[in-house]
């Protein structure tokens, strides 16, 4: 990294040692010049009169002759001076404005800024590699959650509307190539803070360097990649503790899961969506037959996913698709009346728009409702923009790429405790995920509650407190669920998960004790999880909700209960 | 032969025997010190200075900081020089000569350094 002050300093020490030299020459002419005094003695200038007189006629100041009026043979010299200064002073700062507006230099001092900025962010923090939709996204719920972030961005206007996006701190950006491994040290990968790498440019060769720049230089690093095909979601895969997304698969699986068990995949939904976002709504896709109009990426996986549970598929697609048998697909755009009836839409039970142009996404659900009102619609919603058109026109379902991808790396960033909750509902019924649904609805109305993970260990002192030192009464869970200032209400909160001595309990009974570094996953309000931060971090707090008694603080309280517990004990007797 | 070299060790070497030749003398003798002297050695630790921009080793670093010594140290004895004999009035005494001698004798020293720095750097490159 240059100093970008030395820098300047070097290409400037033509322009000073010219300044420097015209300087001397001035001042040593007009002091070896003999003048006169104003008698018409002779007199010689000396040093510092001449210094003064140089250093006011070379800035254009001008005071005039002193300290005594010029000859002829001096004025002869000054002139001189004056010229040679003039060009000394139009070298140096021509020198000094063409450095300073030399792209490559403004860009060495954004280069500098960044680096300096990283450096000095002295919080965990991830970094950001790609900042379109998703990226936006995923940046406003790091925000959200108070988690810092550095971005890189190829692209410059980008990175602009980055400084503009008005986020509550400020964040480092800056566009270089993030494949570049240089780059992504400067982006402090290094950096102890750094918590993650999150490579979701639309690169994927790019995303794949981020992979394996974030592996090599720091292996337990947590990085995230969007892979857009298999294989290289599998060469990503193949670099250790790497967390793929891959957005078309994760969209096949949902739906899958929708298929198969609605309630549990809203469960799921709710859980991986967005806190304060509305509560995502019961969707349940039919069985039968389904029109997909679209066979991309998108189209296969939700073509599989069909496929496996029961229904048959039609495909509409422009090219005709290779690994299919004559019957399965029409040939067509999927937005006319036409190939729609042709894929068999007259019997179908839903139709999948998923082209990645969204006029015609619109316009074939449009025409498969009109056609059939009662079709369950799934649409594909490429560009964030387009969210008023998809809203106004309520398809039973959208799959919007940036949200998926957003929460899919939320979710592995933020929460392992949370990812690992979300395979455990698999396992359970579908009566099950209803009744916690119904719970969650019971504790936040409409909304998506927010979630998060507790951890009862060192770093918390009073959890330390009551589970180590001073156990008696036992802490149990049900503590934890009592509101610290007034010990008889409830919290507004829900315990979904307790991992503690290897065990995971689902929903944890409110009477379940609580050991040493157990975790338990929250969902519920926010000012719950501040309560709960504060019971596990004061002593005070944490005897009030065990106890239900206010503990005296200072020595002469403390002194005067244990004074009156002796005196009640004694009267006992 | 390199000219820039030559260029950078004339200087270094130059601003080094000028402010030797203003320091030797009567330290409290006005007359054997030229003030002609001064001047030369101020402008040429100064070029000396600035050809030492943007070296980024740790030599380069430390030849900088030897150079920006003398030049605080020549320019404080042409300023006590000045204050004397225009501002105080009271003319070149030994006492203030003394100073301004003593003063050029600290910027020798940081000159000297600069020399034997220079000196190192070229033994240290083999032929």
């Amino acid at each position: 990294m240059p100093n970008i002050f030395f820098l300047v300093l070097r290409r400037m020490r033509a322009p000073l040692i010219t300044l420097i030299l015209i300087y001397a020459i001035s001042v040593l002419g007009l002091v070896l010049i003999p003048g006169e005094d104003g008698n018409g003695q002779p007199y010689s200038m000396d040093f510092f009169h001449a210094f003064y007189f140089i250093s006011y006629t070379a800035t254009t100041i001008g005071f005039g002759e002193v300290p005594f009026p010029f000859t002829y043979l001096q004025r002869m010299w000054v002139v001189v001076c004056i010229y040679l200064s003039v060009i000394g002073w139009a070298y140096g700062l021509g020198t000094l404005f063409s450095i300073l507006q030399d792209k490559r230099f403004q860009q060495a001092v954004l280069l500098a800024r960044f680096s300096g900025a990283v450096r000095r962010l002295g919080e965990p923090f991830y970094i950001v590699c790609g900042y379109g939709q998703t990226g936006r996204r995923l940046c406003q719920v790091l925000e959200e959650r108070g988690i810092r972030f550095v971005v890189l961005e190829p692209r410059e206007e980008r990175v602009t509307d980055v400084m503009l996006a008005d986020y509550r701190f400020d964040v480092p950006a800056y566009s270089g190539d993030a494949g570049n491994p240089q780059m992504l040290q400067t982006a402090g990968i290094l950096n102890p803070h750094c918590k993650g790498v999150l490579a979701l440019t639309g690169d994927e060769e790019v995303n794949l360097a981020i992979a394996i720049a974030a592996y090599v230089l720091r292996p337990q690093l947590l990085s995230v990649c969007r892979a857009k095909s298999q294989a290289v979601a599998e060469n990503m895969a193949s670099f250790g503790a790497n967390h793929v997304v891959n957005m078309f698969e994760a969209v096949g699986r949902r739906f899958r899961m929708a298929l198969h068990a609605p309630q549990a995949s809203r469960l799921w939904s709710v859980l991986s969506a967005f806190a304060g976002d509305p509560l995502p709504p019961l969707s349940q896709p039919p069985r039968g037959h389904w029109v997909v109009v679209g066979y991309g990426r998108m189209g296969h996986a939700i073509r599989a996913a069909l496929l496996a549970e029961g229904s048959s598929v039609t495909v509409i697609d422009l090219s005709i698709p290779a690994d299919l048998q004559a019957g399965q697909y029409v040939v067509g755009l999927g937005v006319d009346a036409h190939t729609l009836t042709l894929a068999g839409l007259e019997q179908a039970v839903g139709v999948v728009a998923c082209t990645d142009h969204d006029a015609n996404n619109l316009s074939a659900v449009a025409t498969a409702r009109q056609i059939r009102p009662s079709l369950f619609v799934v649409a594909r919603q490429n560009a964030s923009s387009n969210r008023v058109l998809f809203e106004a026109f309520k398809p039973d379902a959208t799959a919007v790429r940036s949200e998926v991808v957003a929460q899919e790396c939320l979710r592995a960033m933020v929460s392992p405790t949370l990812a690992r909750f979300l395979e455990l509902i698999q396992t359970r019924s579908e009566v099950w995920a209803g009744a916690v649904l119904r719970e969650m609805e019971a504790l936040c109305g409409d909304r998506v509650p927010e979630s998060w993970v507790l951890t009862l260990n060192g770093q918390n002192q009073a959890a330390c407190y009551a589970l180590l030192l001073n156990p008696q009464p036992r802490l149990v869970l049900r503590h934890l669920l009592l509101d610290p200032q007034e010990h008889t209400l409830q919290l507004p909160c829900l315990p979904l998960l307790l991992i503690q001595g290897g065990e995971e309990v689902l929903l944890p009974p409110p009477e379940t004790p609580l050991m040493f570094d157990a975790r338990i996953l929250f969902i519920g309000r926010s000012e719950a999880h501040r309560a709960q931060e504060a019971v596990i971090n004061q002593y005070r707090l944490i005897d009030y909700v065990r106890t239900g008694v206010v503990q005296p603080q200072s020595w002469l309280f403390r002194w005067w209960a244990a004074r009156r517990s002796q005196t009640m004990a004694n009267g006992d007797d | 032969m390199n000219l820039e070299k030559v260029i950078f060790g004339f200087f270094i070497v130059f601003a080094f025997t000028l402010n030797f030749g203003f320091f030797v003398g009567e330290i409290d003798v006005p007359h054997q010190h030229d003030v002609f002297e001064l001047f030369a050695a101020i402008v040429v630790n100064l070029i000396a200075t600035v050809l030492k921009f943007g070296d980024r080793t740790q030599v380069g670093a430390v030849h900088l900081a030897t150079s920006l010594v003398a030049d605080l140290q020549l320019i404080a004895a042409a300023c006590i020089w000045g204050y004397a004999v225009y501002v105080s009035g009271h003319g070149m005494t030994p006492g203030v000569m003394s100073s301004v001698v003593s003063f050029s004798g600290g910027a020798l020293m940081a000159n000297l350094v600069s020399v034997v720095l220079l000196i190192g750097e070229t033994l240290q490159l083999r032929r």
